[in-house]
């Protein structure tokens, strides 16, 4: 034990938070190992060292029977590092006891900060894995509900969790999110966004993987088939599969009354629609196609335009990427310093732009119309692929005019049914289209239209009624 | 992917900006004048140069004057005196001297403008009478107007004016 004990001290020599500790008994001598900065002091002075110290000689050789904690193990000598990194006290006596005394170093569960929603619970995932884990477990309370665990990353050693419920998951499903992680073999993995890499077969501007902080989102997933991963020390979970419609649902549609959700999620697709196709159909309609608009409008248009000295498609980029920064900039900055940041915006770009006759009024409303309508989203990945489509949008559209948005519309739509997440259609249940899933797609006529799970992710599909 | 990217840069590279036109540069007309002298066509194009003010569009007006065997050489003559690109596909109406002229104006005009017989052709163009008046008149005998779109006749709505000072706007 001695040589182990030498080997452990010049491994740890060189960081001052590795604790050895000597405890004598009369001619025996235990050791004590372990970080200082991943246990919790306190934990480790009333429960160990105090009873540590009190303990009598012969019980030297029985430690396991007379250490009693919930958490504790016999291990190996080559396990030692990880324990020790884990936050547990490793015991050098006649064996080696590792007993867990994990420090709090996380903020505990907070209230959810992107997805917000009226109704509905408020709690959010931290960066605690168990945490995590309890969050989802204190929903779903079966024993169906499987979190396998596994350890990615060779230096990080991130725990990964892929949850899912047993009685309802597709195994093929499963086996291809397994085999596909266990491919990943990388230093660290240090927030589950790392895993979509791995996970996303497509390159796409398109998210083809939902990220969410809330336990209630997640439930509901598993409760339909999909899979969840959880990292350790990432507040996002990954779900799987998710098709493009999971964008335009969000958990509130289900806390509310569903006839004014349909409604909602009609806007939501205009929206969707408006993001990307605003400025587009502007720039075509201002230098190409002209009798598209009646005579008022266009003499309007152009007396707006009279006083701009840069083509349509320069000051639309100019007003898109101006808005871009301004948006970058109140994501960056601090709260404090957040309010200068949109007072500058608002007033350079909403006003002075304008009078100094840069910006044609016009485009601030077209940009800042297809703007709001992106923000409608509150995924990022979603935001952005709308971004680079309503550039290439604009683009074609100064190139070839309503032609070229006709193009465009036609290239990503067939982009966009080419797309599979996991192997399940992208599109769906629109392309290819099932009469049966529509009662909760784009419409929802009543909550007893999920009485069904989606036939693609699943045989089990009864859930049950409430009435 | 290549081939999505690849396919738009073709496009883009060879059409280039195909009847690309900026707002900026380009003419709207609003009203062409015809007359004829000599046997040859005099055509004048009214164009609306719309101008902001605070919280409304007031226009001003600018007129190109072209000469031809026909209508159509005639209109193109007078947009090469203009430095702006000539935009006729919103012309709202014609102001002509005398009836016959209707047969030679181009087909793609027939679809929606209204015809008005004056007499003195340049009194009643160069007033600040706009496109928007002249249609108003053209209202008052929208049941002629009907008549004719209903008929499915390709005739111009025509409307003869007998007293020149309606179409001058005060």
């Amino acid at each position: 034990m001695k040589a182990f004990l030498k080997e452990l001290e010049k491994k740890f020599s060189l960081s001052g938070d590795y604790i050895f500790k000597k405890i004598k008994y009369g001619r025996n001598t235990i050791y004590l190992v372990f970080n200082e900065v991943l246990t919790s002091s306190d934990y480790v002075n009333d429960f160990i060292l105090k009873r540590l110290t009190r303990l009598d000689k012969k019980h030297l050789t029985d430690l396991m029977n007379y250490l009693p904690d919930a958490n504790m193990k016999e291990i190996k000598k080559e396990e030692v590092c990880d324990y020790i990194h884990k936050g547990y006290i490793i015991i050098l006596a006649k064996e080696i006891i590792a007993i867990e005394a994990k420090a709090k170093l996380d903020r505990g569960v907070s209230a959810v900060e992107s997805e917000l929603s009226i109704k509905g619970p408020k709690d959010a995932f931290c960066e605690n894995f168990n945490t995590n884990l309890g969050l989802v477990r204190r929903r779903i309370k079966s024993h169906h509900l499987i979190a396998e665990r596994t350890e990615i990353g060779r230096s990080t050693k991130t725990s990964i969790g892929i949850l899912y419920m047993n009685d309802i998951i597709d195994q093929n499903l499963l086996k291809q999110v397994t085999e596909k992680l266990t491919m990943i073999d990388i230093d660290g993995i240090i927030d589950a966004t790392y895993l979509r890499e791995n996970l996303e077969a497509h390159k796409t501007f398109f998210p083809t993987i939902t990220s969410t902080e809330r336990p209630d989102k997640v439930s509901m997933a598993l409760l339909e088939g999909k899979i969840a991963i959880m990292v350790d020390m990432s507040p996002y979970v990954l779900i799987l599969p998710t098709f493009l419609i999971d964008y335009f649902h969000t958990v509130d549609d289900y806390y509310q009354k569903p006839i004014n959700i349909s409604f909602i999620r009609i806007i939501r697709l205009l929206a969707f629609l408006m993001a990307i196709f605003t400025p587009a159909f502007y720039l075509a309609v201002t230098t190409h196609n002209f009798d598209f608009i009646p005579l008022d409008l266009l003499l309007s248009l152009k007396a707006q335009r009279e006083s701009v000295p840069f083509p349509a498609l320069i000051e639309a980029m100019i007003m898109s990427i101006s808005f871009e920064v301004l948006r970058e900039s109140d994501i960056r900055m601090s709260s404090t310093t957040g309010s200068a940041v949109s007072i500058l915006g608002g007033l350079i770009l909403g006003d002075a732009a304008v009078s100094a006759g840069i910006i044609s009024p016009i485009m601030i409303i077209v940009i800042a119309i297809s703007a709001i309508s992106g923000l409608v989203f509150p995924s990022i990945e979603l935001v952005s692929a709308i971004r680079w489509w309503r550039f290439i949008m604009m683009i074609l559209a100064t190139t070839l005019g309503l032609w070229g948005i006709l193009f465009g519309t036609i290239v990503l739509f067939t982009h966009l049914y080419k797309l599979n997440s996991l192997g399940k259609p992208y599109l769906y249940p629109f392309l290819p289209f099932n009469k049966k899933e529509q009662v909760d797609a784009l419409i929802k006529i009543n909550n007893r239209g999920t009485k069904y799970r989606n036939p693609l992710l699943t045989t089990n599909r009864k859930r049950g009624h409430f009435r | 992917m290549k081939k999505i990217i690849l396919l738009p840069l073709i496009l883009l590279l060879l059409t280039g900006c195909i009847k690309y036109q900026e707002l900026n540069n380009m003419a709207i007309i609003t009203t062409i004048g015809i007359d004829k002298k000599e046997n040859i066509y005099q055509v004048t194009l009214k164009e609306t140069i719309p101008k902001k003010e605070e919280n409304k569009v007031s226009s001003e007006y600018k007129y190109y004057k072209g000469q031809g065997n026909t209508i159509k050489k005639a209109i193109k003559d007078a947009s090469n005196n203009s430095s702006k690109d000539i935009y006729l596909k919103q012309v709202q109406n014609f102001l002509i001297t005398n009836p016959k002229y209707c047969k030679e104006i181009p087909k793609s005009f027939k679809n929606k403008i209204v015809l008005f017989q004056v007499k003195n052709l340049d009194k009643v163009l160069t007033t600040n009478s706009n496109y928007k008046y002249l249609n108003n008149l053209a209202k008052d005998k929208t049941k002629t107007l009907k008549d004719c779109r209903k008929k499915g006749e390709k005739k111009i709505p025509f409307i003869k004016v007998y007293k020149e000072e309606l179409l001058i706007k005060n």
